[in-house]
């Protein structure tokens, strides 16, 4: 079915750790697939129990150019490695961001989850449609979110958590892109004087 | 020797387009669903987006005040209504004043807008008599402290682990 270029939700998860983020992107994800198991789904973490295709960051630029990205759910998690707005500036957050702007015309529901909005580049934060915070009561397991879509008033959700904790491991940790690495290495061994570096 | 007129593409052949679904079903992948430790996980809890579905936009506190205090269909008694419900209004001219209200809003009535004289006579009775003796904003007010409170006892408790 054709829909039309403005379905493209844009979905900011917030919170702080252990308090729901990939949870609440999960059950988002879980739900849609029960209703339509057509639907498609792209993920830079590992799922289970639903059909998905995992991409790592780079990956994701290739297909989204590729155009093999669109008509579902993508969804990013710990999603400053890429687009910190301290990162903006350099290659992959540029394109990242051109990204942003094409969402609509790919019909994609992207759910973006930071450990707090600020950490967003602005122009992710300019597209959202949609904020959700959360957070987690250990004594209940219960999920309480705060929602707030554009142009109306923010709306409390409470839901069970468990029942979506067979669909992803919360203890999966997230890769850095490996040039990172690479130069944070550098720079923590060789410090930035050319002294030290003749020393080494 | 003439120049043949030949298009020099016309004996390629078209190259094979993979469709973009072929390549989603190469990729997708599915693994089985993890072992979680959690007895009651599918113990009919209601999913994430029927709670979405059930849940309201307005808090509890904005959803009594809607209640409390309605608005009103006709625009004139709605006007009037608004202030009347937070006013302060004497006992001693209470029924004069319902008197005269129903008088004037009966006569600026249009054949649009028309209702029957009963209906005026109830809505402006009903919006002055929460005012009456200030009770309409007490009562705001005590929802708006109750709220308040509800919050903060909610804050201490939850540091406190009960």
């Amino acid at each position: 079915m054709a829909k039309p270029l403005s379905y493209a939700p844009i979905t900011l998860i917030e919170g702080e750790q252990g308090n729901g983020k990939s949870n609440t992107a999960v059950a988002r994800v879980v739900d849609a697939y029960k209703k339509d198991p057509t639907i498609r789904i792209f993920c830079n973490f590992n799922l289970y129990g639903i059909p998905y295709v995992h991409a790592t960051l780079a990956q994701i630029i290739e297909w989204l150019d590729a155009g093999i990205i669109r008509d579902g759910f993508l969804l990013i998690d710990e999603h400053y490695i890429g687009g910190n707005a301290r990162e903006s500036m350099n290659a992959f957050g540029k394109v990242l961001a051109k990204f942003s702007m094409t969402i609509r015309k790919r019909h994609l529901h992207v759910i973006l989850i930071y450990p707090h909005e600020r950490m967003a580049d602005w122009i992710y934060r300019w597209a959202v449609t949609e904020r959700i915070l959360c957070s987690y009561d250990e004594r209940n397991h219960m999920i309480t979110l705060i929602v707030k879509k554009r142009k109306s008033r923010p709306k409390t959700i409470r839901y069970y958590a468990p029942q979506y904790w067979g669909y992803y491991d919360t203890d999966e940790l997230p890769r850095l892109p490996a040039k990172q690495i690479g130069r944070a290495i550098e720079a923590a061994r060789y410090g930035g004087g050319e002294d030290e570096r003749q020393n080494s | 020797m003439g120049i043949e007129d030949k298009n020099p593409n016309e004996d390629k052949q078209p190259e094979e387009v993979k469709p973009k679904e072929d390549i989603y079903q190469k990729l997708v992948t599915v693994q089985p669903k993890r072992e979680v430790d959690a007895e009651d996980a599918e113990d009919g809890h209601k999913p994430l987006d029927e709670a979405e579905l059930d849940t309201s936009n307005l808090t509890d506190l904005q959803a009594t005040l809607h209640k409390l205090y309605p608005k009103f269909r006709v625009d004139m008694i709605d006007r009037i209504a608004q202030s009347a419900m937070v006013a302060r209004i004497a006992p001693d001219i209470f029924l004069d004043q319902i008197s005269l209200t129903v008088i004037d809003v009966w006569e600026s009535l249009t054949l649009e807008n028309r209702i029957t004289f009963q209906e005026v006579l109830n809505l402006v009775y009903f919006a002055f008599s929460i005012g009456l003796d200030g009770k309409g904003r007490i009562d705001a007010l005590e929802l708006a402290g109750s709220a308040k409170e509800a919050a903060e006892l909610e804050k201490v408790t939850q540091g406190l682990g009960l």
